[in-house]
C-alpha cells in the first residue's frame, strides 16, 4: 500500500483501552454524526443533543448485552436516544410548571434552522410530539422504512405508519398548502 | 433560494440540509469515546426535579416562618419596618438550555456527508481510481483495489488525464498527482473553494469555485447556486476566476478553446474562446417554477457533450430528470426524461432508467451508459445510448442498489458503478453493459452519507 503525507495522523490516545471491545470505537466514530443529529432533532439542544448521546453510549458501553453488529448497535442506540430524549422532555415539562424557573433565552438551534433555508418547516416540526419527530425524523431524514423505524424505537411497524399518518395530518393542519402525501404502506 | 412548494419534496429538502448544517463539534467522536472512561455521572437536566422541589420546600419553608413572625408580632406596634417579602428570582446559575452555540459552518463549506465512495474514474480497463470520505482508492489490474491515501479530509471529485496525472477534489484542498497517486500534493484554491476541475493537459484545467449549498451529485461537487469558471495555466497551483453565466455548476472543455458550461437555471453554454465570453447555445426544460435545478456536463470528442439535467421538485418517489445529447455541437437531441414527472411534459422523449437522477458515464461523442437510481425498487437499472442518443437500450439492473453515486464506463461494455449494498457502499463492475453485476470492493458506508 503506497502511502501519503497524511497517512499515520490518527491519535492514539484516541483509541480506547479496552480490548475487549474493539468494534466498539468503530461504531462511535461511524454513528457520532447521524446519532448526534437525531439527538439533536429530539431536543432542539445541541448541548443537551450531546449529553444524551454520550449516556447513551455509556450505557451501551457499560451494557454486557450491547449487540457488536453495526446495524443492530445502531437501532439500539437509537432506542437508548429516543428513550432518553422523551425522558427529557418529561422533566422539561415539570420544569415549564414551575413559573419562576426561566429558561435562557439563548436559541442556538436559530442559526441550523436558518442556515438549512427553511425556518417554517422547522417551525413546523418542533410542533411535532417527541414520538412524532423521533419517526419522522427516521423516516423523513434517515430515509428508513417503516420495518428499521419500528425496529429502532421498539415499536410495530403498523404503529410507525400510524404515527406517519398522524405527522402528515397534523403537518397538514398546520400548513394547509404544505401539499405532503400519505406514504403507501 | 426558493422554497420548494411541493411538501414531500420541501420536507426532504429540509432534511438533506439539516443534516448537512447540524453539524456536531469536529471532534465529537472523539470526546464521546473519552467520556467512556469516565464514570456514569447523573444528566444536569435529570437533577431538575430535585432541584425544583428543593427551591419548593425552600419558599414553602420562608413562607410559613414569615406567617409565624406576622403572628408573633400581632397586636405589637412594630419599631422597625415591615419585613420585606422574599420574592424568588430567576435563578443566575447556568440554566439547562443554555449552551454553547454550534460550530459555525465556514462559508460554501463542503456537507459533511461525503459516501465512503463518491467519485470514480477509469483511463482504463485496468487503471483506475475511486475517491470518497477519507479516501483515495486504485485498482491496476481493474479487479482488485487498494487504499492509496488516507486523509482527514473528504474527497469528492477525481480527473485523471493519463495513467500518471490526476486532480482529486477534496473538500478543502486540491490534490495532485504525477506519478499515479503515490505522492499526491496540496494544490492551490481559488478564492473561493474549488468543487470541481476538469484538465486538457498537464498545466490547463477549468473548474467551478464557491457557490453556496453545494450538493454531492453523482461523482462532482455542485454548488446550487453562485458558483464561478476558474481557470488554472499551472496544472492547479494557482486560479483565477473567468467571468462566467451566472450560477455556473459544471464545465468542461474539449481543448485549450472549446468548452462547455452548465448553469442552475439550465442553461447550456459554449465558449470558443477558453472560457473568456460565452455563448447560450440551449436552454432546457424548466420544471416548477421558483425552484433551482443542478446540471452535470460532460464533454465527448470535440464538438459532443452530455448533459444531465435535474430541474428541482419532486413528486412521490420520483425527481424530474433530463438527459440532453449533441455530437456535432449544433444540434442538440433530448436523449431521455424521467417517466413519472417531466416526461409527460416531453411527449416523445424516451424514458431513463431509474426514477431519480442517477449516474452515467460518457464513452464518446455518440455513446453513453446511465445507471438509473430508484430507490423503491432497491435496483438500480442499466441503460445505453448510442448513435448520439438515439438508440437507447436497457440492460440490467445492480440488485440491492437502492443509489449509485457515480459511474465510469471504459465502453458500452465494460464499466464500474459506486453503489450500495446492505451497510457498505460498494464498487459493482459489469463486463456485458450491465446485464450482470459484480462486486470489487466493498467499504463501510458513511451513515451520514
Amino acid at each position: 500500500m503506497q502511502t501519503g503525507p497524511f497517512v499515520g495522523q490518527v491519535n492514539k490516545e484516541d483509541t480506547l483501552a479496552a480490548a475487549d471491545r474493539p468494534w466498539f470505537e468503530a461504531h462511535v466514530r461511524w454513528l457520532a454524526r447521524p446519532a448526534f443529529q437525531f439527538s439533536l432533532m429530539l431536543t432542539q439542544n445541541p448541548a443537551i443533543a450531546e449529553e444524551i448521546l454520550q449516556d447513551a453510549l455509556t450505557q451501551l458501553w457499560a451494557s454486557p448485552s450491547t449487540p457488536d453488529e453495526a446495524t443492530e448497535f445502531r437501532r439500539y442506540l437509537y432506542r437508548v436516544i429516543a428513550s432518553r430524549a422523551t425522558d427529557y422532555h418529561r422533566r422539561q415539562a415539570v420544569a415549564r410548571r414551575i413559573h419562576f424557573w426561566r429558561p435562557a433565552p439563548a436559541d442556538p438551534m436559530a442559526e441550523i434552522d436558518r442556515r438549512a433555508g427553511d425556518e417554517e418547516m422547522a417551525r413546523l416540526l418542533r410542533r411535532l410530539s417527541p414520538r412524532e419527530r423521533q419517526v419522522a425524523y427516521l423516516y423523513y431524514f434517515e430515509d428508513q422504512s417503516a420495518d428499521e423505524v419500528g425496529r429502532a424505537l421498539g415499536i410495530k411497524p403498523a404503529t410507525v405508519r400510524v404515527f406517519l399518518h398522524r405527522v402528515v395530518t397534523k403537518l397538514r393542519r398546520l400548513r394547509p398548502t404544505l401539499e405532503l402525501k400519505e406514504q403507501s404502506t | 433560494m426558493a422554497i420548494p412548494t411541493d411538501g414531500e419534496s420541501r420536507l426532504r429538502r429540509f432534511a438533506q440540509a439539516f443534516r448537512r448544517e447540524a453539524k456536531p463539534r469536529p471532534d465529537l467522536a472523539t470526546s464521546l469515546i473519552a467520556g467512556l472512561g469516565e464514570r456514569p455521572r447523573e444528566s444536569r437536566f435529570a437533577m431538575l426535579p430535585a432541584v425544583a422541589m428543593a427551591a419548593f420546600v425552600l419558599v414553602a419553608g420562608l413562607g410559613l416562618a414569615f406567617g409565624a413572625m406576622q403572628l408573633r408580632s400581632l397586636g405589637h406596634p412594630s419599631p422597625t419596618p415591615p419585613v420585606s417579602v422574599i420574592t424568588p428570582t430567576a435563578s443566575p446559575s447556568p440554566s439547562p438550555t443554555a449552551s454553547p452555540s454550534p460550530s459555525p459552518t465556514p462559508a460554501g463549506a463542503v456537507p459533511g456527508a461525503i459516501p465512503a465512495l463518491a467519485s470514480i474514474q477509469m483511463v482504463g480497463p485496468h487503471l483506475g481510481w475511486a475517491v470518497g470520505s477519507h479516501a483515495i482508492f486504485t485498482t491496476t489490474d481493474g479487479s482488485h483495489w487498494t487504499k492509496q491515501f488516507a486523509s482527514n479530509d473528504d474527497f469528492i471529485g477525481v480527473d485523471f488525464i493519463s495513467s500518471s496525472i490526476g486532480w482529486v477534489v477534496g473538500s478543502q484542498t486540491l490534490l495532485g498527482t504525477v506519478d499515479g497517486g503515490r505522492n499526491w500534493t496540496p494544490l492551490g484554491e481559488a478564492e473561493s473553494l474549488i468543487r470541481s476541475v476538469h484538465f486538457i493537459n498537464a498545466n490547463q484545467g477549468w473548474g467551478i469555485a464557491g457557490g453556496g449549498a453545494p450538493l454531492v451529485m453523482h461523482g462532482v461537487l455542485i454548488p446550487s447556486a453562485g458558483g464561478v469558471v476558474v481557470v488554472s495555466n499551472d496544472g492547479g497551483i494557482s486560479w483565477t476566476n473567468l467571468n462566467s453565466p451566472r450560477d455556473a455548476q459544471s464545465v468542461c472543455f474539449s481543448d485549450a478553446s472549446h468548452g462547455w458550461l452548465a448553469s442552475a437555471s439550465g442553461t447550456v453554454y459554449r465558449s470558443q474562446n477558453g472560457g473568456q465570453t460565452w455563448t447560450q447555445v440551449l436552454q432546457m426544460a424548466s420544471g416548477q417554477t421558483g425552484l433551482s435545478g443542478w446540471a452535470r456536463i460532460e464533454c465527448a470528442g470535440p464538438s459532443g457533450s452530455w448533459v444531465q439535467w435535474a430541474p428541482g421538485g419532486a413528486a412521490a418517489g420520483h425527481s424530474p430528470y433530463v438527459i440532453y445529447a449533441t455530437v456535432n455541437g449544433q444540434s442538440w437531441r433530448t436523449v431521455m426524461a424521467e417517466p413519472g414527472t417531466i416526461g409527460n411534459f416531453l411527449p416523445g422523449v424516451p424514458a431513463g432508467p431509474g426514477s431519480y437522477p442517477g449516474s452515467f458515464s460518457v464513452v464518446d461523442a455518440a455513446d453513453a451508459v446511465f445507471v438509473g437510481d430508484t430507490p423503491p425498487a432497491n435496483a438500480a437499472s442499466t441503460m445505453i445510448a448510442s448513435n448520439g442518443g438515439a438508440t437507447l437500450k436497457s440492460t440490467g439492473a445492480i440488485a440491492g442498489a437502492w443509489e449509485t453515486f457515480d459511474a465510469a464506463f471504459v465502453s458500452t461494455s465494460v464499466g464500474w458503478v459506486l453503489t450500495v449494498n446492505g451497510s457498505d457502499n460498494v464498487i459493482a463492475v459489469t463486463t456485458d453493459g450491465g446485464y450482470h453485476w459484480s462486486k470489487q470492493l466493498a467499504v463501510p458506508r458513511n451513515p451520514a452519507g
